[in-house]
């Protein structure tokens, strides 16, 4: 999918082309489906967020800047999304039901289990992060967006941003250091 | 005592956007080397996460669930209206109040003379103003008048400004 396409449909869904903006969710649910996945942990919820998201996208559209690739600019209201969802739920609900969905990759049985088990644990650290410190690692990480971009996206001060990220870093480096030695992780 | 890099310069460390004074210090400090090397097992751990596949298209139930897209002539309309409606209360009142066209050249010539405007353009509008007359209503001015009057552009208003509202999408915040 090229950028001039994508801003081409965006165009013709801002005027409220239901069609165009059909295509736009086609092709960019999956990425979108799968940043809700990271932060909410739960393939339903995440889902039904990233629904919720292209709802909002549709109605906010005259914010959109055509200067700028839409995917990360969808991508960024599904972590938003995402967060407000985290922060209204109760901190008991449960954030990993669908752990055991994780895709299996890799070439044997052996190495495939060992990698999705893997790919489990880490998910596992990570949703037990505080939700915003899970939003800052899936834009900083996955979305690649700079410390500014962040602080603009979640509407919070760069130093908070910042904070957090460290924060959520240096978590996860203690919750996964065994993983330095182990051989799966290397690959 | 030794100064060891700060959480910042960690960060930026790990984000590439380390200054030459962090970079100096790490290449001469073993601990925070140490410590560098243990924070980025997460990027490692972060590249490992497999891609989750949709179990279905979102397409239909997303198209289903849209709201309608405002036209931006319904609120044209609105402020066409509203414009319309302000200019009669403005040129009612303005009448009742007894405000006169007569006064309003050598007052405008005032106020342009005080923000340095040159005023020689100004009898070329002579004839408009000169000409110019407020329209006349046959309406009686009781409070009972000024009341629906006040009442209609209220509600108006508060109309207008509803759609307004509504068009910058603060309903559906959370």
């Amino acid at each position: 999918m090229s950028s001039a396409d994508d801003l081409a449909l965006a165009r013709l869904a801002a005027q409220g082309d239901r069609d165009a903006f059909g295509e736009i969710v086609r092709r960019h649910q999956s990425a979108v489906f799968n940043a809700a996945w990271r932060v909410l942990g739960n393939v339903h919820e995440a889902e039904d967020a990233a629904q919720e998201t292209f709802i909002r996208a549709y109605q906010f559209f005259d914010r959109f800047d055509p200067d700028r690739p839409l995917g990360p600019w969808l991508r960024r209201i599904a972590v938003n999304v995402c967060l407000n969802r985290l922060e209204a739920r109760k901190p008991a609900s449960s954030l990993d039901e669908d752990l055991v969905a994780a895709p299996d990759a890799g070439p044997g049985p052996e190495a495939q289990t060992a990698h999705r088990e893997l790919g489990q644990r880490i998910r596992s650290e990570m949703l037990k992060l505080p939700p915003r410190q899970r939003a800052v690692i899936e834009l900083r990480h996955f979305q690649e967006l700079s410390y500014e971009e962040i602080a603009e996206a979640l509407g919070r001060p760069l130093s908070d941003v910042k904070s957090d990220l460290f924060r959520a870093r240096k978590t996860l480096a203690e919750r996964l250091k065994d993983l330095r030695h182990d051989r799966a992780f290397e690959r | 005592m030794t100064v060891h890099l700060s959480d910042d310069q960690f960060n930026e460390i790990l984000d590439d956007r380390a200054g030459e004074v962090a970079r100096r210090h790490l290449d001469a400090c073993a601990e925070c080397r140490a410590r560098l090397a243990e924070l980025q097992v997460v990027f490692t751990a972060l590249e490992t996460l497999p891609e989750q596949s949709l179990r279905r298209d979102l397409t239909a139930s997303v198209l289903a669930r849209l709201p309608e897209k405002r036209r931006a002539r319904a609120w044209s309309w609105t402020l066409a209206i509203q414009s319309a409606l302000a200019v009669f209360l403005l040129a009612f009142l303005a009448r009742e109040f007894g405000f006169s066209t007569d006064a309003l050249l050598p007052q405008l010539t005032n106020w342009l003379s005080v923000i340095q405007i040159p005023t020689f353009a100004l009898p070329s509008f002579n004839f408009m103003m000169i000409d110019f007359q407020l329209p006349s209503f046959d309406f009686e001015l009781s409070s009972f008048n000024l009341t629906i009057l006040f009442a209609s552009a209220a509600l108006l208003w508060l109309v207008g400004n509803f759609s307004l509202l509504r068009g910058n999408g603060l309903r559906t915040r959370k």
